[in-house]
Formats: structure tokens, C-alpha cells, sequence
């Protein structure tokens, strides 16, 4: 029969793209993301996704990929059926924007009790946009599964998940019974789809859940809501060490550290 | 605010040491606490635990609450958040401090699910707004370009601090304090996870999270064999090397060394990054350093932004010459 593995990918925009576009209405205090930075899988996500990959690489697995949002694309959510996932659920709607961790997390468990049998759900350890590591415990907790957080290899014996989890001196090995959910940090980067299989996916269907095809009440969902937002302020004057080669330049910081008694 | 008082902080204190991470948080509940004229209360897990307690009361707890029991000995994020769970409960904390550590952050989402109550994670400051009584967590966002503050008001929160958002309270040993020692059975079958065995990768010289000087390498430098020479020059400095997430990622550097918000923190009194662009992600690792030196080849880098010394060109031709100086200086 093999596993059914249920990986969470949330698209944001790329976070690897500049500072200089983010800021701050201040007529609304609402937040200006900046144009022009592509939506992308969330970079955890993908690992997740990956380990998945390399779960199905060596046994039987299937694996549906769930995203939740307002406006998701197929485009970019859908390079994960031309990597090798088999389905794609999204859980959209309107009244799926901007809304808090618990929200979050209530959504896509009802899309996982929807989905009905599953073995293990992977999610990324963090999101790269609420940067909360919050969502994963949270559905867990909403579908009364063990989880695990910061796992960085995982392994199947029968019906037993070892795992790896990275620690700040090391890591632990922690072992699970199915069904269980883990939060993927590292694992590997996510395999590239070649030109066939990107045509193949595009055929694939995407099913959608609304609020109403989950049974959700939207007045029961809650919306982040910030008192204040602001963009930090870090910025120092840079000494830039000026001089005729690099190699002199090196020796001057050394000793202008030591004139300004850094050093 | 009705039923609900006292700020409680948890952590372990593994082989009966106080970490100092435990002692920021302690800090951070001591001003909340005073601006309610309230009690701080501190819960640590561990066995044996003896000088710990008395420490958490130097470093500012007024009641400090420990469950001397096996099961809670040793890290298991089932044990810990359903003892956790319960005396919060006992103790009716309206606010739950947490380090944003591999523990913390672990075990806050599991609390605050249970206690069916908010949390805000990764918090790198608490303000308090003593008119309306609210909590003013805030949290950066979008990897650090955007900061968003939240406010409660009249409610239960759990939060967790980044590590070196604040400093710890001096030490005082004339500071009064009680040390409840409290019973907590758990019922083996409640606990799911197995913690099997804890692999350390020793690394040798400094610790990072304590280093005086962090040389960090981004990738930039381009090899593992390149990071010789930021060992070399970290050597001399008495510090340790660090690297970005490239680095950490292809194995340049241990995991155990990445620098950056889903690595370590750091506030060195000197961060010299090399080859490092200066990420939102990355500086909020390093950005509490006294003294950020780069040398990187594009100077429209954003680590120049933040560093209070620069200089521009290929790492490769001004380590060296800075590093032989360094040396000369320092004899
Ligand atoms: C959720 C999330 C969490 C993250 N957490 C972290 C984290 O904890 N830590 C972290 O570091 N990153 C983290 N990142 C990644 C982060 O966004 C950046 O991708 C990363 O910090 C870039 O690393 P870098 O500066 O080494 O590489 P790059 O951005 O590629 O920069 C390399 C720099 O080296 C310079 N350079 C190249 N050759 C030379 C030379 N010969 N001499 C001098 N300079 C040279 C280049 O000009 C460039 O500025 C995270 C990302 C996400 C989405
Ligand atoms: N809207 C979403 N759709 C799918 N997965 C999500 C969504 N939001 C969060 N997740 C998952 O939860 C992880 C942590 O999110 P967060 O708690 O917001 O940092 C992400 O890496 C995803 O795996």
C-alpha cells in the first residue's frame, strides 16, 4: 500500500530579494511589500518537500502537497507535482488572507482531515514571510499528532519515524510512531524538474478547497493584527578603508582598529 | 487583570547550571513584573537541581518552581509541555516567557496550543503600556525588514525571547526568593516522542555564542579549504569562526556554526564578515555586535550598511596583509 505523505507549502515572496523594497504606509500603517520579488515556495517548505522526495525515492510513498492562501498560483506551487509530488490541494479563498498562526493552522488540518488517510504530514520548520515556526505545532495540535520540530533527516522502520533533530551543539535522535508531523529544517535542496516532467505537471489537475468545502465559518477565523509596524533601523557610518592596493588596504584596517582601539 | 498574575519564565537547567540565556529572560520578566507590582516566577526542569534555583532568585526570580523528577531530567518535549501546561495552570501566570532556543521554541507553541492562548514568537523586545496594561511583543518579520509590534490586553500570552535581546540583571545574592519544589506525575503513556541518544559535535577553541571576536565566512569565501585563513586570523583574535547559511549549508563550516536567525546569535564586540552580503535573515544574528568589520568585493553590499568598518575588494588579497598586521600588532 505504501505511505501517504502530506507536505505543507506556503507561497511568499522570495525572501532571499532586497531590504529596499519593504516599508510602511503611513497613512494606513499598513505594510508596502516591494514589486517586482517573484512568489516562491517557501525555502523550508521545499526541503520538506525533498525529504518527502527521498522517502519515495526508496519505498512506496504518495504525496499530496497542501497550500493555503487568497491568491495561490499554480505556476508556483505547481513545481512541486514536476518534482515528483502526486497531488495538489489548495485551500483557498478569500477569507484566507493575513490571518494568524492558529487560523493558520485550523485551515490546513481541516484539509488534512478532508484528505483523510495519511501516514506522516511534513511541514518547513519556518515561514519566511511570519518567521513564527508556529503553524506546524499548531496543526498538530489541531489533528492530536505527536510532532517534532528542527528535523534534519528523517527515516521510515515499519511504522516507526526516526528522526534527526538539529540541536545548537549537535543533534538528537528522536523516534515517533505514525501518523506524526515533523518541521523540516535542512534535508537537502529540492530537486529540479526536467522539461518533460514540467509538461506532465501542468496536466496534472489542482484541486481547490473553499472555506465552504471545509466546513469552515470565516467569522470563526482571526486576522493578524499588528499594533505598529516599522522598518528597523541598523545603519551605521562605514569606515571605508581607503588606499592603493588591497593588500595595503588589508594592513591599514588592522591598524586603524588599533588606532581606534578596537583591537 | 481578573485571574490571571505574575510573569513566569521556564527553561532547563541542565547539570544544575543557569544558563545565561535564562537569565536574560528573568531580566526581561523582572522589568514587566515591577511595572505591575507583580511576582516573578521561574520553572526549571532538570535533576539535582540546587544552585540553579538559588541563582535564578540572584538574577531576579521571586519564586522559583522546580519539578525534581526523572521523567523530567532530560529533554522531552512531551514530559516538558505537559508539566509545563500544568503549572502554569497552577500558577495562573498571565504572561509565559520563553527563550527562542531549540527547547523554547519547542515547547512554547505546545504550551500556548494547550492554554488554547496567543503567542508571539521570536520576540526581541516586551514593552509594557502601564495606562491600558497591554504587552507590546515585538516581533521582527519578513526575515527581519520589517519589525511588527502586537499588543494584549486582558489576556493570557505566551512569548519567546530572542537570545541577547536584553542583558541579564547584575547578580545579587541578597535578593529573596522562595523555591518551591512541586510534585508533577505524568502518566507514561501521554508521552509519544522517544528521545533515543544526543550526538555533540564538539568544537574546538571558542564557543561562538560567547566568542569576544566572530569571523564570520559567507559564501564568498567559496571553499571549505579557504576557511583557513578566517581560522587563522579568528586564532589570533581569540575568537571563533562562524559562517552564513551557504557556508553551513555546503559544509564549509559545522551546522553547529551558522550565524543568522535559524542559527546562532552573536554580539561579539567584533564581527568581522568576509564575503558575506549582509542578509536580513543574516544580521539578525550578528546585528547586536559592538563592532561589524566587512570586506567584501561589491560595495554596494548590504553589510557595509551595517558595518562601522569596510573594505572593498577580493577577501583573498586583504586577509592576508590584515591578518600578518594583526599579528605584528598584537605581540
Ligand atoms: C527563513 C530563512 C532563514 C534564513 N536564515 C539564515 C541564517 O540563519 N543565516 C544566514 O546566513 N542566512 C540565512 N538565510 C539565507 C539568507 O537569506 C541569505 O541567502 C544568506 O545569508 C546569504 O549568505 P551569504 O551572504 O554568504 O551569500 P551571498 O548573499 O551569496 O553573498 C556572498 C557575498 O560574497 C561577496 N564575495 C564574493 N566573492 C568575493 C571575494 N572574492 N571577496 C570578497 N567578497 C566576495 C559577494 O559580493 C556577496 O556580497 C535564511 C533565509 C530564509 C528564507
Ligand atoms: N498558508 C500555508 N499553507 C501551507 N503551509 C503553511 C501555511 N502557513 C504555514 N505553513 C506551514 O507551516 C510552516 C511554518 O509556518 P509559520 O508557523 O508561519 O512560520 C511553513 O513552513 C509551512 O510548512
Amino acid at each position: 500500500m505504501g505511505f501517504h505523505i502530506i507536505v505543507c507549502a506556503k507561497q511568499i515572496l522570495d525572501p532571499e530579494g532586497p531590504a529596499s523594497g519593504y516599508g510602511v504606509n503611513s497613512a494606513t500603517g499598513q505594510i508596502i511589500l516591494p514589486k517586482g520579488v517573484p512568489p516562491v515556495i517557501n525555502p523550508y517548505d521545499e526541503n520538506a518537500l525533498e525529504t518527502a522526495l527521498r522517502l519515495k525515492d526508496i519505498m512506496q510513498v504518495n504525496i499530496t502537497v497542501i497550500s493555503m492562501g487568497k491568491n495561490l498560483s499554480k505556476a508556483v506551487i505547481g513545481k512541486a507535482l514536476a518534482v515528483g509530488a502526486d497531488n495538489l490541494i489548495f485551500l483557498q479563498d478569500k477569507a484566507f488572507e493575513n490571518l494568524d498562526s492558529r487560523s493558520t493552522a485550523y485551515i490546513i488540518s481541516a484539509g488534512i482531515k478532508k484528505l483523510g488517510n495519511y501516514d506522516l504530514v511534513l511541514a518547513g520548520r519556518q515561514a519566511g514571510d511570519t518567521d513564527a515556526a508556529i503553524v506546524p505545532h499548531f496543526i498538530a495540535g489541531f489533528l492530536d499528532i505527536p510532532c517534532i520540530n528542527l528535523v534534519k533527516k528523517v527515516e521510515i522502520i515499519e511504522r516507526n519515524i526516526r528522526v534527526e533533530r538539529s540541536l545548537p551543539d549537535g543533534y538528537e535522535v528522536l523516534e515517533v510512531e505514525m501518523p506524526s508531523l515533523l518541521s523540516i529544517t535542512g534535508g537537502g535542496d529540492l530537486r529540479k524538474a526536467d522539461l518533460q516532467q514540467i509538461t506532465d505537471a501542468g496536466k496534472k489537475p489542482v484541486t481547490i478547497w473553499t472555506a465552504e468545502n471545509l466546513g469552515i465559518d470565516a467569522s470563526d477565523l482571526k486576522q493578524t493584527v499588528w499594533q505598529k509596524i516599522f522598518v528597523p533601523v541598523h545603519e551605521v557610518e562605514c569606515n571605508f578603508i581607503k588606499a592603493d592596493s588591497p593588500k595595503e588596504a588589508g594592513a591599514k584596517l588592522a591598524i586603524k582598529l588599533r588606532e581606534d582601539r578596537i583591537i | 487583570m481578573g485571574a490571571f498574575s505574575g510573569i513566569t519564565v521556564f527553561d532547563g537547567a541542565f547539570e544544575d547550571i543557569l544558563a545565561p540565556g535564562t537569565k536574560e529572560l528573568l531580566a526581561c520578566a523582572r522589568k514587566l513584573a515591577d511595572n505591575l507590582d507583580e511576582k516573578v516566577n521561574c520553572i526549571l526542569f532538570g535533576e539535582g537541581l540546587n544552585e540553579s534555583l538559588k541563582e535564578a532568585v540572584a538574577f531576579g526570580a521571586d519564586n522559583v518552581l522546580t519539578a525534581d523528577t526523572p521523567i523530567l531530567g532530560k529533554y522531552n518535549p512531551d514530559a516538558y509541555s505537559i508539566a509545563l501546561e500544568r503549572l502554569v495552570r497552577q500558577t495562573a501566570s498571565r504572561c509565559l516567557i520563553l527563550g527562542q532556543t531549540s527547547i523554547g521554541a519547542d515547547i512554547a507553541p505546545r504550551v500556548a496550543f494547550k492554554l488554547g492562548c496567543d503567542l508571539i514568537t521570536d520576540c526581541v523586545e516586551i514593552n509594557f503600556n502601564k495606562e491600558t496594561e497591554s504587552f507590546i511583543p515585538v516581533h521582527p518579520i519578513y526575515g527581519g525588514k520589517i519589525y511588527a509590534a502586537f499588543n494584549f490586553t486582558n489576556q493570557q500570552l505566551v512569548i519567546t525571547l530572542r537570545q541577547k535581546s536584553i542583558d541579564p540583571l547584575d547578580r545579587d545574592d541578597s535578593r529573596k526568593g522562595n523555591i518551591i519544589p512541586v510534585k508533577v506525575d505524568i502518566e507514561p503513556a501521554l508521552i509519544k516522542i522517544k528521545v533515543v541518544k544526543k550526538i555533540k559535535e564538539e568544537i574546538t577553541g571558542v564557543r561562538l555564542e560567547n566568542a569576544p571576536v566572530v569571523v564570520t565566512g559567507g559564501r564568498g569565501i567559496g571553499s571549505k579549504d579557504d576557511f583557513k585563513y578566517l581560522k587563522e586570523l579568528a586564532e589570533i583574535l581569540s575568537g571563533a569562526v562562524g559562517g552564513s547559511r551557504p557556508a553551513a549549508d555546503n559544509g564549509w563550516v559545522p551546522a553547529t556554526s551558522k550565524v543568522g536567525l535559524t542559527g546562532k546569535i552573536v554580539a561579539p564586540k567584533m564581527y568581522i564578515a568576509i564575503g558575506v552580503s549582509g542578509s536580513s535573515q543574516h544580521l539578525a544574528g550578528c546585528i547586536g555586535s559592538k563592532n561589524i568589520i566587512a570586506i567584501n568585493n561589491d560595495p554596494s553590499a548590504n553589510i557595509f550598511k551595517v558595518a562601522r568598518y569596510g573594505v572593498v575588494g577580493d577577501w583573498k588579497e586583504v586577509l592576508p596583509s590584515f591578518t600578518e598586521k594583526l599579528r605584528e600588532l598584537l605581540v
